[in-house]
């Protein structure tokens, strides 16, 4: 069987991640790999479950009984709720929040499943190893589908990378790019770039409202609103998902 | 006897927020994975600070457990081994000193108590010992040490160069033999 081994090995990526053999840049080209391709995902899996069976010949351990009670407190801690609350239940906005009063239903758009998954099945991966910065990612469509803008972002970069999958600003108007933490009013991230792909410079002071925040993008004149709070019609909105 | 139907009835009910469920699934596998970060680690303050982590990491991210694939108990295990091997490289980042891990031998086989039902994951302890012992102790240091192939290099003296054609070759091997 020796003689059908493949010298270059090429294939044994996903085994080397579940290792943590790839070096950062190989891990995380990796993991975009797996938010795409069904079938790296599955020898992930696989590789996964097979290389535990390393662990069962370790013998359990009770832990102290001290530690259940420190474990509870940062589990359930009031910091680590509002840390945790983002990414796992969206939340509906209070009758009193902007978005109602501007007459926005949360967007359930079902064709972003898919990526959706995609993208959470990255999450799953337990994350690349070598303790990297946490990551997010924010899938922006409209209620038709018919504008999808995905926002990337690495934590304390100040630099959002901005893909637009789909439509366009109508003409002669802009997209502007918001963050809205909690029921604090709407505040500007920039107007999205003419071309698909492009990268919007965060200010540092604004960095810190990016945790636990939704995005919006609203239709402006050139330049983006006039007044610093959405003056066109809201399009999208969607919760800023962290990782890490 | 905790079935792995029960823990992923834990991990559902945690992903909605439920904090009973939260401590069945302690209660269920805590020992394991505490044995997992003693094995790792070596060490017993930083077990237990991993095993907190783990923990923790595991109620915020039950909600995602769902689309990953995994057998609830390779989700668990793998989420605390690799923050487990997160601290392990943190602290050689922070030492330099390796000599404390690589000394360590493998633990002894020892009982598995935990009573959970188990796949049939012991295939890959077959499949290992059809590879070279050089090799299957190459793979078994990266998983349970963290080791780097750097380190991999210098503990079995290949150059940096040929070791991962050296261990990906082994790891065919051993796809082929899982495959099986």
């Amino acid at each position: 069987m020796s003689d059908d081994i493949d010298p270059n090995g090429e294939n044994m990526l996903a085994a080397e991640y579940v290792l943590g053999l790839l070096n950062a840049d190989e891990a995380a080209a990796f993991e975009t790999l797996m938010a795409t391709d069904a079938s790296a995902r599955a020898d992930y899996a696989r590789w996964a479950e097979d290389f535990v069976g390393m662990t069962d010949d370790i013998a359990p351990v009770a832990p102290p009984a001290a530690l259940l009670d420190r474990i509870r407190a940062a589990a359930f801690g009031t910091a680590a709720m509002e840390e945790a609350a983002p990414a796992p239940k969206p939340v509906k906005p209070a009758k009193s929040s902007w978005m109602e009063r501007l007459g926005l239903l949360p967007a359930a758009a079902g064709g972003l499943v898919a990526a959706m998954v995609a993208l959470w099945a990255i999450n799953l991966y337990v994350g690349p190893l070598l303790d990297p910065p946490a990551t997010a990612t924010v899938m922006l469509a409209s209620a038709d589908e018919g504008l999808v803008v995905e926002v990337g972002y690495v934590e304390d970069s100040g630099n959002l990378e901005v893909t637009r999958t789909a439509g366009a600003a109508p003409e002669g108007q802009v997209l502007e790019l918001w963050v809205i933490k909690g029921e604090n009013p709407p505040v500007s991230l920039g107007v999205l770039p003419a071309d698909e792909t492009g990268t919007l410079v965060v200010a540092e002071a604004l960095w810190p409202l990016l945790r636990g925040a939704q995005c919006a993008i609203s239709i402006e004149p050139p330049g983006g609103s006039p007044t610093g709070a959405p003056t066109g019609e809201i399009v999208a909105v969607a919760p800023i998902v962290w990782v890490g | 006897m905790t079935t792995t139907e029960d823990i992923e009835a834990m991990i559902t009910g945690m992903a909605g927020g439920d904090r009973n469920a939260f401590e069945n699934l302690y209660a269920a596998t805590s020992a394991k994975l505490f044995g997992v970060c003693l094995r790792v680690l070596n060490n017993r303050a930083e077990a237990e600070d991993a095993l907190q982590d783990a923990f923790v990491k595991i109620w915020r991210n039950a909600d995602r457990y769902k689309v990953n694939g995994l057998s609830p108990m390779t989700w668990l295990i793998t989420v605390t081994r690799n923050l487990c091997i997160d601290r392990i490289r943190a602290r050689k980042a922070t030492s330099g000193d390796m000599d404390e891990v690589a000394a360590l031998e493998d633990s002894a086989p020892g009982p598995e108590a935990l009573a959970i039902a188990a796949s049939d994951r012991a295939r890959i302890v077959g499949c290992m010992a059809g590879l070279d012992p050089d090799k299957a102790g190459a793979v078994r240091r990266a998983y349970l040490e963290g080791e780097t192939y750097q380190e991999l290099a210098e503990v079995y003296g290949v150059p940096l160069n040929t070791i991962r054609t050296w261990l990906r070759r082994s790891l065919q091997k051993l796809r082929e033999c899982l495959s099986q």
